[in-house]
């Protein structure tokens, strides 16, 4: 009989902790995925001699004495089933339009002094931005405790600057605090990680984000992503959960009064669950499983921005990083630190605005040895490759590829062309293709003003709107990103536990 | 003290603001359009066209091209475009079993998407190619799924001159290659093919080669085994590479396993870097045994086989004889197509490990390479 007390859909980094929250609380679970892996894009592929990393930089909130992340692996039982190795430094910044080159260390106080080297008289306010990030991180560890289920009282009492600087941008409060312009800049450099302008982007997502990279310890897994998404796994099959691979869903049954009562499977099948936890976009839930979906739903789906779209190189270089020129592990390279600016030059294919990872640079044996893994991203902040005819494609990406690699080159003065042993190009028709992402978006629902995190972890209870449906993963109430998808799969897989205990 | 943020000119307008995130996010939701949802957008159409997945191929025309040496022509059921040097699997039930079996694609990209047609080129040699030479008829209806593979030209990794050295049936995606070039759906490089076999008579697709020769991009040396005048004798090696071919190059090779390890060492003494050389590892096929029999517990979802594994043969096939649909699509451990996941036993990988580092730890493994050396109890995922 197939009849679970929950199904998950999707094992990517949300569904599988939600999958493994839900086996702790005793429940019998059902995990399907469409593709033959585990992981979403938390996987890995290999090339000749090399196995490049799908898409992880770097996994924050992670240090040796602690972090959200880790207490959260640690609960789980998945930490010691992963090698771990750290990374040397927080990011190095380059935008050479505006004599820009920045390389910012790991730890407030390194970051702090460094800031204060580059730009003098940055030292308070970039203090005082610790000290709200500090509390801001503080105050989503209780909401994430609490469910959602805050007592304002209380946030005010002990999180008050949380609560005075939830309703700002990025922008807004970098002004207030008086920043001087060129430590903004240098600070801001990790927006494309979050996909939003600073302008638009709620200063409390990007301030929880940047402490967690700078304070809280950041690793890498040894075996790429895949291991953490095989120890996840691995844990599932542990605690005796089910995983259905090649296994799509293809409708979220619904019965009486709306709710939830199973889950029809692309080869025919049907299983019986009054809980389905999705790590998918609500806009496809909602547009392509579920039939007779209320018009408020709808709405409110529709209403959402669809964040960047994904483009992502990675290259096997038959030469040494010393060799090739490449000095850091993990840049960002814009043409302009004006994010607003940057968004739009990011709309067009000329694009070539990039995050670009050197892996050896964190894990010196990630590749044999003389050889060099980089790994190349970008966003698309509109659908510039949805006019891409396919038989345009090939020679498109090759094109966007090359101004991405001569782009590295030029800002950095390294010798990729002519040393590339093997490469591999991901467009939005890639993530598009293993993701199932409309218009092959890698960051669900773009960081707004009016959609930003602070307003999502507020309304989670409004945001269930179906009964017996919760969703995790990139586009649900944490954002986008790795640590923000497992959270998102903890705060879900754990609410439907409770669904199920109170019989709902 | 500790820093108390202030924007407002009283503070308890930061308060009030954060009161408001909750109903302008409300109203957000509830101003939004009340039209349907999408159920599509232009880059997952796109890349269904680049990526159909499982088609059903109706055979249209069988033909022989060389001794023992066939053309199959398909009409598919979705249009498709490839990149040249693109392979697909053909899928169809033999007997009691149900076999798939990857083959490059001949025709051009055009062809695929505009005509919805593709050719494979297939050479009597086992199993499944008895099946289709001997047994396949007109109209018949094949699993064809793709494309895969990573055997097509580069403009950031290769030279602008790509050799191409094909041995007997390996001369397919070099065919589609030509004809792309030809019909203009690649561009970017010179296609130099050398074609070897062992007679005249078993060239195939001779006139057609001859005549795509003419372009100016395109040119085709034969290299006969057999004495033949007119012809260079002999294998494709370093001499007739250094007299015909352009001084820098990128070479992708087709052919045997014996053809491919000497094109590589012919390479390697004209001095080329390992960058240079393309070649994709052909299907793992038996492995010289004793003969043992073992049991296999294969899980699929909810159901659990019992089948019997010979020693003699990859996973895979002991898989396919029991006509269980699993996935597989290189056939030479690389693709990682076939993903499944040890419970128990022991097996050996044939033609080097290539899985992730990652799936070895927590015991996943191919086993379209992986040959039984015990009882074994594995989970594999359901061909879809």
């Amino acid at each position: 009989m197939n009849k679970y007390d929950a199904v998950v859909i999707g094992a990517g980094n949300g569904g599988l902790v939600a999958a493994i929250r839900l086996l702790q609380s005793g429940a019998k679970v059902l995990l399907v995925e469409r593709h033959n892996l585990p992981g979403g894009f938390a996987t890995s592929f290999r090339r000749g001699r090399f196995e490049f990393e799908a898409s992880l930089h770097e996994l924050n909130d992670f240090g040796k004495d602690g972090g959200d992340v880790r207490d959260l692996f640690d609960s789980l039982g998945v930490t010691n089933k992963i090698e771990w190795t750290s990374i040397p430094e927080a990011y190095h910044v380059i935008c050479p339009n505006e004599k820009l080159d920045a390389t910012m260390p790991f730890g407030i106080k390194a970051f702090i002094d460094k800031m204060e080297e580059y730009v003098p008289g940055s030292r308070k306010s970039m203090e005082r931005f610790f000290a709200l990030a500090s509390e801001i991180r503080e105050a989503q560890a209780y909401t994430n405790a609490q469910n959602g289920n805050v007592d304002s009282s209380y946030m005010v009492k002990h999180f008050g600057n949380y609560v005075r600087t939830g309703s700002y941008s990025v922008k807004e409060v970098l002004e207030t605090l008086k920043m001087p312009k060129k430590a903004q800049d240098i600070l801001s450099a990790y927006w494309c990680y979050l996909g939003a302008k600073l302008s638009d982007m709620s200063f409390t997502h990007y301030a929880s984000m940047v402490i967690r990279y700078i304070d809280r310890g950041v690793m890498m897994p040894k075996g790429r992503s895949h291991e953490i998404s095989l120890a996840m796994a691995d844990r599932i099959y542990e605690l005796g959960g089910e995983i259905w691979f090649n296994t799509g869903a293809k409708k979220i049954l619904t019965g009486k009064e709306g709710a939830v009562c199973g889950v029809l499977l692309d080869d025919g099948r049907t299983i019986e669950t009054k809980h389905v936890v999705a790590d998918i976009e609500p806009t496809v839930v909602y547009g392509r499983m579920m039939d007779n979906v209320p018009e408020k739903i709808v709405k409110a789906t529709n209403a959402r921005k669809l964040a960047g779209r994904g483009f992502s190189i990675f290259l096997g270089l038959n030469k040494s990083p010393d060799e090739l020129g490449i000095e850091s592990h993990n840049y960002f390279l814009y043409d302009t630190s004006d994010s607003d600016k940057q968004y739009e030059l990011m709309k067009g294919l000329d694009n070539a605005a990039q995050a670009t990872v050197c892996l050896n640079r964190a894990y010196p044996d990630c590749s044999p040895k003389g050889t060099t893994i980089m790994y190349f991203t970008t966003l698309y902040m509109d659908d510039a490759w949805g006019k891409v005819k396919p038989e345009d494609y090939y020679k498109t990406k090759e094109d966007v590829a090359r101004r991405l690699i001569e782009r590295f080159e030029e800002y950095t003065g390294a010798h990729l062309m002519g040393n590339i042993e093997q490469i591999s190009i991901a467009t939005p028709m890639t993530y598009a293709r293993y993701g199932g992402h409309p218009e092959g978006g890698i960051y669900g629902y773009e960081s707004k003003y009016d959609d930003g995190l602070t307003a999502r972890l507020l309304m989670m209870k409004d945001d269930k709107m179906t009964k017996g449906l919760r969703f995790c993963g990139g586009s649900a109430m944490r954002l986008s990103g790795y640590s923000s998808a497992y959270f998102s799969g903890d705060i879900s897989g754990r609410q439907t536990a409770g669904d199920i205990k109170r019989g709902e | 003290m500790a820093y108390k943020f202030k924007r407002q000119i009283f503070s308890f307008l930061d308060l009030i603001r954060f009161t408001k995130i909750v109903p302008n996010r409300k109203k957000m939701l509830e101003e939004g359009s009340s039209a349907p949802l999408p159920a599509t957008d232009d880059v997952t159409e796109t890349m269904k066209v680049l990526h159909p997945g499982h088609m059903k191929g109706t055979l249209l025309e069988k033909k022989e091209v060389a001794p023992g040496f066939y053309s199959f022509l398909f009409a598919i059921d979705k249009p498709l475009f490839f990149e040249s040097g693109s392979y697909v699997t053909l899928g169809h039930e033999v007997g009691t079993s149900y076999v798939t079996r990857p083959y490059a694609i001949a025709s051009s990209p055009f062809d695929a998407l505009r005509e919805k047609r593709i050719e494979l080129m297939i050479k009597k040699a086992g199993f499944f190619s008895t099946y289709m030479i001997e047994e396949a008829k007109v109209a018949d209806v094949f699993d064809i799924h793709g494309p895969f593979g990573d055997f097509s030209h580069e403009s950031l990794r290769d030279h602008d001159d790509v050799v191409a050295l094909a041995g007997g049936s390996g001369i397919a995606p070099f065919i589609s290659m030509a004809r792309s070039l030809h019909e203009g759906s690649s561009s970017g490089y010179r296609l130099h093919i050398f074609y070897g076999t062992k007679t005249l008579k078993d060239i195939a697709c001779k006139d057609e080669l001859d005549a795509l020769s003419k372009e100016p991009n395109i040119d085709v040396t034969y290299v006969l085994e057999e004495k033949t005048e007119g012809y260079p004798q002999g294998y494709i090696d370093r001499k007739i590479l250094a007299e015909k071919a352009p001084k820098t190059f990128t070479a992708f090779i087709s052919g045997p396993n014996q053809m491919i390890a000497f094109a590589r060492e012919e390479l390697a003494a004209l001095g080329l870097e390992a960058k240079d050389i393309i070649a994709e590892p052909n299907p793992i096929r038996d492995r010289p045994s004793e003969g043992k029999s073992y049991k296999l517990t294969v899980h699929i979802q909810d159901k659990v086989y019992e089948v019997e594994a010979k020693d003699t043969e990859t996973v895979l096939v002991a898989l396919e004889r029991a006509a269980i649909k699993a996935p597989s699509a290189c056939r030479a451990g690389g693709c990682g197509y076939c993903h499944a996941r040890l419970i128990k036993g022991k097996f050996t990988i044939w033609g080097g490990d290539k899985r992730r580092l990652a799936d070895a730890k927590f015991g996943y493994f191919h086993p379209c390479v992986s040959f039984p050396d015990s009882d074994l109890e594995i989970e594999v995922p359901p061909a879809k």
